[in-house]
């Protein structure tokens, strides 16, 4: 974990002095604004006189201060462990899919139980973000958690989360309300509560770390080494983590999600020089209170201009993305251990298999076309029948058919690019980079139609899709890279969401409905450049099967034998993307077809890129089309969007992989 | 295939039957998918064949009420159009907001887009749904419905009226959670009564054009003489406002004259402002 760049010495420290001299000098304007600070003490002894403005200073104001520096530092605190016990620089509550899990258990709780909100809303916070991370580091187990396939996983499961909680506040959007602006990270307060609650939690943790610091030093050492000193690892890594995870649940719980600033505090920390983990202890949570403490001093500033909410934490979002990317670009994974399957069988079967995927699949389709129901009952009716009586059902079940091939497509080869079986299309975040475009444009033109809202989500992926490749243009080497460009576009799009959720309007539901995924939107026109996409791609990315094979054994393996690393790894990364873009506009951004299909194609024992290439798509047809059919005729007359049933599959088959692994 | 023979048929018959009719009010099928039209069409004596979220109208609209036997077809934002289809709508109508299948529906019927709530709209949302009414009235043959309407509106803005003082300031707000508020303002339809009573709304904050903004309860820290709560109100913010400093050093608060009232459909229409009318004064006259 040596710092490789050189940073000035003092620029950082200065810096930060200045910022924090910055922040109380706006922080006194905040105050300046609620009057004359001699009735303070009265006002504290009789509320009941005093005027409104010193009452909103010392219940409001005053509070929220307290709160975004007890936030700020136990984030950071919380990161700190998790980085040190795993070994891992860019873990945090955030990238561990901690806070998406405490996040989906209180929206749970909050659906089910609300009366019980109160006495046991931490603790199933807490109960969510140990089971989001106790899925991560399940599913990694067996790689040894290497640092980015843990990444990668908890990517995937707090983007899976985020799916599930996006699906529940679809069908329930008026008894889960009072979630959107916690989950947006506001900071608002309104009496001392939320500091009662927090502080204790905060200095416990503190000092039972403190406690753990000898430790928790220790592990730094290799596991052969350590174990030599006569130290039981595996119980001084769970207790350190339990009580990181406890403590980012617990602030989850008191003010939502409050993204980056887990992951910049500890980095910052390294950068200015904290070597030790007392050090780091100390230092990091002090720099996550003074990033939180100036980014909330701003937004309350920004605050007045807007008829909407502004939560804090969709802002530290959006400042916290490029900040990230220049923190992390230090960042070398250590060298993956080879997958298992990077010496292929020859073919086993392959052509027939292959075929009878691809018959499977056109009947499925066929079925979904003919098969409906109405208020009446199910009903069949001929193929050429349908797009008479119901003209709105072929383009939807082609498009779903569309967007599982080429999510398929993609996953596949982005699964060999990164030699990682977690790699998958949204981990990219081009689906992000759309759906920030669509979102961008719906903010600035409420009024804007069908049309306008495909062009802007088509602008947004190919400007996420540019600005990817151009941060991995030397990427042949370490394609790991690619997953923070992934983390910073997608926390870019998550604080986007935050705001339009808190704004309230019911804009929201609107963009709700492009999240989630539903073919309700797909027109002829849309699955005609769908299918011009397919022609394209798909005949190019097999055209460069032999790439796909030889990358799947290293760069050094694959440049020994001919090929033009980086090259090749722009040409297929190129091809990954497009797809995916095409893709999102069909289906949205969830789906998980694309960490699906390669994996069940190797199943079946195809194994050979080209094979696996073909056998995926048609699985990804399969499952897209039959997710499809099932959201849009299982619960008439609501319609489960396409995407969110396809996610819904996908975690089926997460527990299989997990209890396999 | 057969339903649709048999209402090949029914229209036949119809149609035979016509001459026998011409006496009658027109008898359209409409399938409405927004509540605030849905509202408006059952005030004027139209029972709609399908509306989109039955359920839901019924626990946040409630007013008037909707027809026993019409057939829910799903969400307001996405429909179902098969379900749809098969009620054989003459009309149907939408606001144009939610619906991304506007190209579809003409398929099924002939449909029309009516904006209450228009971000490049004129005049309040009172004004709008007026008129929005009037055009209903005119397209299904209402008329003596639409006047009826109107006495009602006119009578109940007069009865909030009289049972106000001229001039009072009044906050219109309902919790989103236990910290923040939306509160009703221009151009909405809630400020657009209160104007029309004589009554002045305490926010002059800005609103979007849905008519309310979302803000932290501090913020409602001008002096008020009335201080009105929608329902529902989440139980922690029940707590709030017994517990809160904050709330209770508010001026409107302090003044004591906080009133709640029964759900009533903020995005609605002529009928919801009606409703809103006849609460607020019941509220305000009676707590003194």
């Amino acid at each position: 974990m040596a710092t490789a760049e050189a940073i000035r010495p003092r620029a950082l420290p200065l810096g930060g002095i200045a910022l924090l001299c910055g922040a109380i000098v706006l922080a006194g304007y905040n105050a300046a604004s609620f009057g004359d600070p001699a009735t303070l003490f009265q006002a504290w002894r009789q509320p009941d006189s005093a005027p409104i403005g010193t009452i909103q200073f010392l219940h409001a104001w005053l509070p929220r201060l307290m709160m975004s520096l007890l936030a700020g530092a136990g984030l950071a605190l919380a990161g700190t462990v998790m980085q040190q016990v795993l070994r891992n620089p860019i873990a945090s509550p955030l990238t561990l899919g901690v806070a998406a899990g405490s996040q989906l258990a209180l929206s749970i709780l909050t659906l089910t139980a609300p009366a019980l909100l109160a006495p046991f809303g931490e603790a199933a916070a807490v109960a969510g973000g140990a089971i989001a991370l106790a899925i991560v580091l399940g599913l990694t187990w067996h790689r040894g958690l290497e640092p980015v396939s843990v990444v990668l996983a908890g990517l995937v499961v707090s983007l899976y989360f985020g799916a599930v909680n996006a699906g529940l506040l679809l069908f329930f959007e008026f008894d889960l309300k009072a979630l959107l602006i916690w989950g947006g990270g506001a900071l608002t307060q309104h009496d001392w509560s939320g500091v009662t609650f927090l502080a204790p939690r905060v200095l416990v943790v503190l000092v039972f770390l403190g406690l753990l610091a000898r430790p928790l030093a220790i592990l730094t050492l290799d596991d052969h080494s350590a174990r030599g000193l006569g130290l039981s690892l595996q119980r001084a890594r769970l207790l350190a983590l339990a009580a990181a995870v406890y403590l980012a649940a617990a602030i989850v719980s008191a003010v939502g999600i409050i993204a980056f600033v887990g992951l910049a505090a500890p980095a910052l920390a390294r950068q200015l020089g904290a070597r030790t983990i007392g050090q780091r202890l100390l230092a990091a949570p002090a720099i996550g209170a003074l990033l939180l403490f100036v980014t909330d001093q701003c937004v309350q500033q920004l605050d007045t201009f807007t008829t909407g909410l502004l939560p804090t934490g969709a802002v530290t979002a959006l400042l916290g993305a490029p900040l990230l990317l220049w923190l992390l670009r230090q960042v070398r994974p250590r060298a993956a251990p080879m997958q298992t399957a990077t010496v292929p069988h020859p073919g086993t079967h392959g052509p027939g298999r292959v075929a009878a995927l691809w018959l499977v699949a056109l009947a499925i389709t066929v079925f979904a076309l003919v098969l409906g129901r109405d208020a009446t009952g199910w009903r069949l009716e001929g193929v050429f029948t349908i797009l008479d009586s119901s003209p709105w059902r072929a383009p939807r079940v082609m498009g779903a058919a569309c967007a599982g091939l080429l999510l398929a497509l993609a996953g596949t080869v982005l699964q060999r690019l990164l030699r990682n079986p977690m790699a998958s299309p949204e981990v990219l975040g081009i689906s992000g980079g759309a759906l920030a475009g669509v979102m961008i444009l719906v903010l600035a033109l409420p009024a804007a139609g069908e049309p306008a809202l495909v062009a802007a989500g088509t602008a947004g992926a190919l400007v996420t899709t540019g600005g990817l490749l151009w941060f991995s243009r030397h990427g042949g080497g370490a394609p790991e890279r690619i997953l923070l460009a992934g983390i910073a576009i997608k926390a870019i799009y998550d604080g986007l969401i935050g705001i339009v959720a808190a704004s309230g309007s019911p804009l929201w539901l609107r963009l709700l409905n492009w999240v989630s995924g539903s073919t309700y939107g797909v027109d002829w026109p849309l699955v005609m450049g769908a299918a011009g996409v397919v022609a394209l791609i798909g005949p190019a990315m097999l055209a460069f099967h032999r790439w796909l094979e030889l990358l799947g054994l290293g760069a050094e393996a694959a440049g020994a034998r001919g090929v033009s690393v980086n090259f090749a790894h722009l040409v297929l990364l190129t091809l990954a993307a497009l797809a995916t873009a095409v893709a999102t506009l069909l289906v949205g951004p969830l789906s998980f077809v694309g960490l699906m299909a390669p994996h069940m194609a190797r199943m079946l024992g195809l194994r050979r890129a080209r094979a696996q290439l073909i056998g995926a798509a048609g699985i990804g047809v399969i499952v897209m089309v039959i997710a499809d059919w099932a959201g849009r005729t299982l619960l008439v007359p609501q319609e489960w969007p396409a995407g969110l049933a396809a996610a819904f599959i996908g975690g089926l088959y997460f527990m299989w992989l997990l209890r396999r692994s | 295939m057969s339903l649709r023979t048999t209402a090949i048929a029914l229209v036949a018959c119809l149609l035979a039957c016509a001459p026998l009719s011409a006496a009658r009010q027109t008898a359209e099928r409409v399938a409405v998918l927004n509540w605030g039209l849905a509202q408006t069409l059952v005030a004027l004596g139209v029972e709609p064949v399908a509306v989109a979220d039955v359920d839901g109208y019924r626990k946040w609209v409630s007013r008037p009420a909707l027809p026993e036997d019409a057939v829910d077809v799903g969400r307001r934002i996405e429909p179902n159009l098969d379900v749809l289809s098969g009620t054989r709508p003459d009309l149907i109508l939408m606001s144009g907001y939610y619906n991304r299948a506007r190209e579809r529906l003409r398929t099924i019927a002939s449909t029309e887009t009516l904006r209450i709530y228009d971000p490049e709209g004129e005049g309040d949302a009172l004004e709008r749904s007026l008129d929005i009414a009037q055009r209903l009235a005119d397209r299904l043959d209402r008329g003596a419905a639409m006047e009826r309407l109107r006495r009602d509106l006119d009578r109940a803005v007069a009865g909030l009226r009289a049972r106000t003082e001229a001039g009072d300031s009044v906050y219109v707000i309902r919790f989103q959670d236990d910290g923040h508020v939306q509160v009703f303002g221009a151009p909405g339809l809630f400020d657009a009564v209160l104007q029309r009573a004589g009554l002045t709304n305490a926010w002059q904050g800005g609103a979007n054009y849905w008519g309310f903004s979302m803000i932290p309860i501090e913020r409602l820290d001008q002096a008020a003489d009335h201080l009105v709560v929608v329902e529902p109100i989440p139980r922690r913010a029940e707590r709030m406002m017994a517990d809160s400093a904050i709330w209770q050093a508010l001026p409107a608060v302090r003044a004591g004259d906080v009133h709640r009232l029964e759900t009533i459909w903020s995005f609605g229409g002529v009928p919801s402002a009606i409703h809103f009318a006849d609460r607020l004064g019941t509220a305000i006259d009676g707590d003194g």
